[in-house]
């Protein structure tokens, strides 16, 4: 199964609305985001793994042996559909809602201002990483899933459970929205139906140039449009900074004309001959 | 059903969209045998065993152990007891050796068993050991075709499926695998079937061989008795065109 998944952004999207009661009134009311905050974290975490789980269980369970560019257009249709789900419920329009206030005010930190938030982020992010890279290069479960994501048939002959594996896929990316939801609700103090759109476009900008299916290529791409987009921010000209995206992507265009499948190759992502 | 026979195949039949490959195979491996089908490019020969392992759609009667396996998942064949190495080795190229070969002791429950198996297998193949740390795609084609079948011995079975494990490989390295299977057959009691294009690779090693042409077995027997008779060539040719000595077709 060669996924794609544009609907992950939704799942974000989902997991921070759970913070918030179901209602289309303008002024967001704290639901499960009233919780003490470790009841808080493990149940928007729970969120984004049912959603991931739900999704796979009610559709891409069902596309097993679909070609990737169909799945990639199906988890389009299912962003949608959930974006809009969102807006029955919620209202098209975005809520403000303050999350952890405390951790966006400003703090000194090595003789520069920055807010809290920064420093959790990355400390957050990194512990993530690490934990990753545990699972998949110690755990059975992390072994089982890079060899399926290598061969999927021949792990099935070695007696891997496909049901298992791809579940257990869905269960880590919902688990990684739902940590993303929180950092970016927190960050933004903005809930809003398309507000998982823009992080999934980034993310898929930063895995391709990184390298498709590596995970140090996504670090390394996160890290690669991370700095690009800051350095634009910060020197280019008041004029044209609101076209600071398209600079990033004007330098992503060029970096894949050079790099084509990304700056780490997979070989099992390139075309047999 | 008798006791004897690990494998029991009968009237199995294969179509990919209108086209029949198998037109009713039926043949028996015997408990503890080494069985080697043999047959041309095309006779149907990896098709009968992805059938047997669970990844082609068959009709007819495949019995593993007694039990009827047949439409059952690839990974409820394999946790039966019955590992399947399919053509082209399929290695975990990103995995390393010692991964490769642990993926097949994740569905057992019996840790202490898995890491003496580890050693067994290492045992086996000394060259394994050596590059254990190292990603199994950088190993040699030889290497890959010991570590498929170490990957597959981890997995506890009681029966072997291998295709083509010369395809490849130098025939020094070929009487290598077939010493190393035969020795698996006798020591660690390990049915074992495989396929073959050429008979005469196997014939030294083998206790019986199937000869599969055009979908259809056209003969069955030991291998002592087979050599003696001009019958193998016949079945395997379909005709009587061939040179007596050498076993090759004549043009």
């Amino acid at each position: 199964m060669r996924l794609i998944n544009f609907a992950h952004g939704e799942f974000v999207t989902v997991s921070a609305y759970a913070l918030i009661v179901p209602t289309a009134d303008v002024t967001a009311k704290l639901f499960i985001g009233g919780w003490s905050w470790p009841l808080l974290i493990l149940a928007i975490l729970a969120f984004g793994m049912a959603i991931a789980l739900l999704s796979n269980l009610l559709v891409f369970r069902r596309l097993r042996n679909a070609a990737p560019q169909n799945l990639m257009v199906v988890s389009f249709a299912l962003g949608y559909i959930i974006q809009n789900l969102l807006m029955m419920v919620y209202g098209a329009r975005p809520k403000a809602i303050g999350l952890w206030s405390s951790l966006t005010q400003a703090t000194e930190l090595g003789g520069i201002r920055i807010p809290l938030l920064q420093p959790v982020t990355i400390g957050v992010t990194l512990l993530l990483l690490l934990a990753i890279l545990f699972f998949m290069r110690k755990t059975s479960f992390g072994i089982q899933m890079r060899a399926a994501a290598e061969d999927f048939r021949m792990a099935r002959y070695l007696g891997v459970r496909a049901d298992f594996v791809i579940a257990l896929s869905f269960a880590l990316s919902g688990l990684l929205a739902g940590v993303v939801a929180l950092l970016y609700v927190v960050q933004t103090g903005l809930l809003a139906p398309t507000m998982g759109v823009n992080i999934v476009t980034f993310a898929f900008i930063a895995t391709v140039i990184g390298g498709m299916g590596s995970l140090p290529g996504a670090v390394l791409g996160g890290l690669l449009v991370g700095i690009a987009t800051s350095l634009l921010q910060a020197y280019l000209p008041d004029s044209i900074r609101a076209f600071r995206d398209a600079f990033v992507f004007l330098f992503v265009i060029l970096l894949l004309l050079v790099r084509p499948s990304g700056i780490i190759r997979l070989k099992q992502f390139e075309e047999r001959v | 059903m008798s006791e004897d026979h690990i494998l029991r195949v009968t009237d199995l039949r294969i179509a990919y969209g209108r086209v029949q490959v198998l037109h009713g195979v039926s043949f028996d491996v015997p408990a503890g045998a080494l069985v080697a089908i043999v047959g041309p490019n095309g006779a149907g020969k990896s098709s009968t065993l992805s059938a047997i392992a669970g990844g082609v759609a068959a009709a007819g009667d495949v019995r593993f152990d007694g039990r009827p396996i047949l439409g059952l998942k690839p990974e409820a064949i394999a946790r039966s007891g019955l590992s399947f190495v399919p053509e082209g080795r399929h290695v975990f190229a990103s995995l390393s050796v010692e991964e490769n070969l642990r993926i097949g002791t994740f569905m057992r429950g019996d840790r202490p068993r898995a890491e003496r198996d580890l050693q067994l297998v290492l045992n086996y193949f000394p060259k394994l050991k050596e590059r254990i740390r190292q990603a199994g795609g950088k190993l040699s084609g030889g290497e890959q075709q010991m570590l498929v079948i170490g990957r597959a011995l981890m997995t506890q079975p009681k029966l072997m499926l291998i295709d083509e494990p010369s395809l490849g490989l130098a025939p020094r390295i070929v009487e290598e695998v077939y010493a190393i299977l035969h020795r698996l057959r006798s020591q660690e009691g390990v049915s074992i079937l495989v396929n073959e294009q050429s008979s005469r690779r196997v014939m030294n090693f083998v206790d019986e061989i199937i000869v599969l042409r055009d979908g259809r077995v056209q003969l069955k027997g030991r291998p002592s008795d087979l050599a003696k008779s001009h019958a193998l060539h016949d079945a395997y040719f379909g005709t009587g065109t061939f040179d007596r000595d050498s076993g090759e077709a004549v043009h």
